[in-house]
């Protein structure tokens, strides 16, 4: 009885393991990495929205999805996703990549040309997409290496009751960096406890140069990058110039205690002033109102929808449209060891298809979209956000980084050379530094000066 | 009597130096009670115990505690094992090649290990010891060795060699002499080996970081990241799931304090 | 006892091997990364490229690297010294104390050693911060606060840094000091002798070499020290605070040229060396010391 029990157990065994053994060789699996830091699945917005694609695509049931969320700080997210996309046994199909990494990523051969892809998608092509978002993932080479999904602007946070009790009324709005700076001083000469202006000048930190320097320096008739002649501007008067601003806004008080500045939890400084009206105006992009000052947030503020405006920052003297904003974001690419790139492009597709989806994502994260969404179900809970249609306006004036795979680089030192000026240096001797740091880092060869 | 006075200097002292240490951590435990909490330190507005809930609740946590358990126990367990045996032959027969030994190794240690990590990638892919927490316990092992060997080769050191040999005399091996004579001895130095081959292990975030990729197979110290993402960090959970994630390591050296005066009456017994 | 070189071989046998592969072989793949272009991203990681010495031709020109130097010793040396003298005193006040004593002083200076990095950091930035704990303590005793992190932020981070790693040392010193003969101190303070210098004379003699052995190790684990330094001034003020893992980590990961962040790395391995030697200088004259009495 005993061995008859058990040879039909193990016969069952075996039967049900068929199916199993078919199905796993039918399905493929399709593994997604992407940057997630919710501390619950529930409001991995990103998650929800695959699933969302997932459960409506028509090839469901052959597909499996891995999900692959990863934390850390950028650069540690960055080193782990270059060296999982070196192999082929562990490069994942699909990988959500930072917009300015993405370039450099295409560089090292990581990536896969989206081009031939893209050139048969109707929402690539009718206009779905925002052009500036699109040129956002182009490689060097010319190549469009991911999807873009998501999208940010920056600009100024000001708190208009400070803006009011200066004297310069709530709806003022600076139209050169000569008039931000008599608004500066007039703040600080009507009410001399409060702090007009704060900005983030740490080294060797990208959030310094794109979220704060890039605004004034893209705002100057030199640019950053010189396309023509494919070399960096490490010397320019407009470098200069940048450099003055801040160190005026330094030397004349206008900014906050050095000591605060420079310190690492200098954003903290300048959301808890802002929020305690001792503060003016803070340099900084689209999703803080939305990250730290909602119910629940570190620096939680009532009422913030009506006491915070984000206006856009003028261009040095008001030329070129009169405002400058600068862009970044996320795009979705397809890792070239994958092993399911026709597939992986497929569900790429659909996911950006998927309005409803990708709107829930962008609206619980705080950012923009890239594509046109207004078909969306929950398209009015995206614009009725604070803020949302205004940063969209920003738009029309954003600048993205430049392509080129040496920024990550030159960014860093850009950061360094802030800093420098913000606790002492001269503007030109920063700049001369600079101009070292970036040719001994990339070689002099693709650096250039524009002035003697 | 001047005993006694200089006793009291003791407390005082020890008094003292407890009050600077437990400072920092006051924003730590502040912020864990509070539902706002931010990088200032302040009284919350409302004690609660939210953030503790929140985190304890969180199957991912409970998943990681486990998973960082098993690692840093698997790497203490190796640690102490290979470098009591190793600790005491280069303390029992010092030559100048064991030296050398010693220092070589010692110093690969100062290269850190974010730069260590990347040809390590490759050779857990080749070796199919990727996403493995076997692997990350023998290379984890690897590279707290050094440091452990040699602590435990000092420590021997300081057993007198004639009690070996007593034993010798009685008829023990060298395994037997390790084992049943030093061993025992050295346990206070056994201790301090496998607590910081305990604590290296629980608090590194790039090892595991790294040469991981299976969420289910995620360490403490990796997911801990998700309370710090850079636009909004949860100082409130992050501060609670800090106090949880030291517990393990604070409660190993409290259950060490046991072994270690044990080995202080011991070893005074014998030498004196 | 004295001849089984078999045996002896065999004891030694799992560590090395161990660290023979999972160390050795990755430590040398490094050292042959420092003569190329290696990156993780951009052109250059498109395929490995021996470029000879100038990285370290590179390193030599970089004026941020000699700088850096000097800041990692000034950093390590005073590590060291706090947390040796911090660790020692600690351990020796704790002797012979009642156990919950022991527990709770031995326990409070545990949690800043087994604190992940990022959270120590983040408690010493709350703590040094304008309006931290520090200064509001300054304040309540009357002292004015000062900013810590930008008017002295080595000192800072030095602190910091003994703050987190005391533990080991007062660990080291416990273990070590469970081994010391108390009778001998007991009638060296009979004969009149005070306690500090019984200290001196009696008790560090003998643990010459456990104070050697326990700097030797603080230095190395110093010198590789990135996190709390990065959280807390990330190198700065204006490069104040920039040590050579600092340096490495920005060349390394930030501005992808992972073959010049080896080669900083390697200098500093020059540095650890450099250190090692002192150490095996005093205690290869503490062991000449004990075989002449």
């Amino acid at each position: 009885m005993k061995k008859v029990l058990s040879v039909f157990l193990c016969l069952t065994l075996l039967v049900s393991m068929v199916p199993l053994a078919f199905a796993q060789e039918e399905k493929t699996t399709l593994s997604i990495m992407y940057w997630d830091a919710t501390d619950e699945k529930e409001n991995d917005d990103f998650y929800w929205w695959v699933m969302h694609t997932y459960e409506n695509w028509e090839k469901k049931d052959q597909v499996a999805l891995e999900m692959l969320p990863q934390t850390g700080s950028s650069n540690d997210m960055f080193t782990k996703a270059n060296l999982m996309m070196q192999s082929e046994e562990t490069s994942p199909d699909i990988y959500m990549d930072d917009s300015f990494q993405a370039v450099a990523d295409s560089a090292a051969g990581y990536l896969m040309d989206l081009s031939d892809v893209l050139a048969g998608w109707n929402s690539w092509n009718n206009g779905s997409f925002y052009e500036a978002a699109k040129s956002m993932v182009i490689g060097e080479d010319g190549g469009v290496y991911g999807i873009p999904f998501e999208t940010d602007a920056r600009g100024l946070w000001v708190n208009t009751q400070v803006l009011a009790d200066a004297g310069l009324g709530a709806e003022w709005a600076p139209k050169s960096w000569e008039e931000l700076l008599t608004g500066l001083r007039q703040i600080k000469a009507q009410l001399p406890d409060v702090i007009p202006i704060w900005y983030k000048p740490i080294a060797n930190s990208e959030g310094t140069t794109v979220n704060n320097l890039l605004l004034f320096l893209m705002g100057t008739p030199d640019g950053l990058y010189d396309w023509e002649a494919g070399k960096w501007n490490v010397k320019s008067q407009g470098l200069l110039d940048t450099f003055t601003f801040y160190e005026t806004t330094v030397k004349e008080g206008l900014t906050g205690t050095l000591s605060e500045l420079v310190s690492s939890s200098t954003e903290s400084y300048a959301y808890q002033y802002l929020r305690d009206g001792k503060l003016g105006m803070f340099v900084g992009g689209s999703w803080v109102a939305g990250s730290q000052f909602v119910k629940g947030a570190s620096f939680e503020w009532e009422g913030y929808e009506n006491a915070l405006k984000f206006i856009p920052v003028p261009t040095q003297f008001g030329q070129d449209g009169g405002y400058v904003t600068v862009s970044g974001g996320y795009a979705l690419t397809i890792p070239e060891k994958s092993d399911a790139k026709e597939l992986a492009a497929e569900f790429l597709m659909a996911m950006m298809d998927d309005v409803e989806g990708l709107c829930h994502r962008t609206i619980r994260n705080g950012s923009l979209a890239c594509r046109a969404i207004n078909e969306a179900p929950n398209y009015n809970e995206y614009t009725s956000r604070p803020y949302v249609e205004l940063a969209t306006s920003f738009l029309e004036w954003t600048k993205y980084r430049p392509q080129i795979g040496a920024y990550s680089t030159v960014s860093s030192c850009l950061s360094t050379a802030l800093e420098m000026v913000v606790t002492g240096t001269s503007p030109k001797d920063a700049m001369n530094d600079l101009a070292r740091d970036v040719a001994n880092a990339i070689g002099e060869e693709n650096t250039q000066s524009l002035i003697e | 009597m001047k005993r006694r006075i200089n006793r009291k200097i003791a407390y005082l002292l020890l008094t003292v130096i407890a009050i600077l240490w437990v400072l920092p951590i006051l924003w730590m435990v502040l912020a864990s009670l509070d539902g706002n909490a931010n990088i200032f330190i302040k009284i919350p507005d409302q004690i609660t115990l939210d953030n503790f809930f929140r985190v304890v609740g969180d199957t991912s946590n409970q998943l990681a505690m486990l998973n960082s358990l098993v690692l840093s126990f698997g790497v203490a367990f190796c640690v102490m094992f290979a470098s009591t045996l190793a600790g005491y032959v280069l303390s029992r027969y010092q030559s100048r090649t064991t030296r050398g030994y010693l220092y070589t190794i010692l110093f690969m240690t100062t290269l850190p290990g974010t730069v260590l990590i990347v040809p390590v990638y490759k050779m857990f892919v080749m070796l199919k010891f990727y996403d493995r927490i076997g692997g990350i316990i023998i290379f984890l092992s690897a590279t707290t060795l050094p440091y452990s060997i040699w602590m435990m080769k000092n420590f021997i050191d300081n057993i007198p060699i004639e009690i070996e040999e007593a034993a010798a005399v009685d008829g023990a091996g060298y395994w037997q002499a390790l084992y049943h004579v030093v061993a025992p001895l050295v346990l206070p130095g056994i201790c301090c080996v496998a607590i910081r081959a305990f604590s290296a292990a629980w608090g590194d975030f790039m090892t595991p970081y790294i040469l991981l990729s299976s969420p289910s197979k995620a360490m403490a110290s990796v997911t801990m990241y998700k309370y710090f993402d850079a636009f909004s960090v949860s100082y409130g959970n992050l501060a609670a799931f800090s106090i949880l994630y030291s517990i393990p390591s604070v409660f190993l050296y409290i259950l060490a304090q046991k072994f270690m005066s044990k080995g202080f009456a011991m070893s005074g017994a014998n030498k004196g | 006892m004295k001849k089984q070189p078999v045996r002896k071989f065999v004891f030694l046998l799992p560590a090395t091997l161990i660290i023979a592969v999972f160390f050795l072989i990755p430590a040398l793949l490094c050292v042959a990364y420092s003569f190329t272009d290696l990156a993780l991203t951009g052109s250059n990681a498109k395929q490995l490229t021996f470029v000879g010495l100038s990285n370290y031709a590179k390193m030599f020109a970089d004026t941020k690297v000699l700088r850096a130097a000097r800041n990692t010793v000034v950093f390590t040396l005073g590590s060291i010294a706090g947390q040796s003298i911090l660790g020692f005193s600690i351990a020796y006040l704790l002797r012979e104390k009642r156990v919950w004593v022991r527990r709770v002083v031995g326990s409070i200076v545990m949690i800043g050693w087994v604190m992940p990095e990022v959270v120590a950091a983040t408690c010493m930035n709350s703590f040094f911060a304008d309006r931290g704990t520090l200064n509001a303590g300054l304040n309540l005793i009357g002292i004015k606060g000062i900013s810590w992190l930008f008017t002295y932020p080595m000192l800072t981070v030095i602190l910091a840094n003994i703050w987190r790693g005391t533990a080991f040392s007062m660990m080291n010193y416990q273990a070590a000091l469970d081994d010391v003969d108390t009778s001998i101190l007991e009638s060296a303070m009979l004969d009149g002798c005070g306690e500090i210098s019984s200290i001196f004379r009696i008790i560090l003699p003998v643990l010459k070499k456990t104070v050697a052995t326990n700097s030797m190790l603080i230095t190395l684990s110093t010198l590789g020290c990135f996190g709390m330094i990065w959280i807390l001034t990330g190198g700065g003020p204006g490069g104040k605070t920039n040590t050579m893992t600092v340096l490495m980590y920005v060349n390394a990961f930030q501005n992808s040229q992972l073959g010049y962040g080896v080669a900083i790395s390697m200098a500093l391995l020059v540095i650890g060396v450099v250190f090692g030697l002192l150490y095996t200088r005093m205690l290869g004259e503490g062991e000449k010391n004990e075989a002449q009495d």
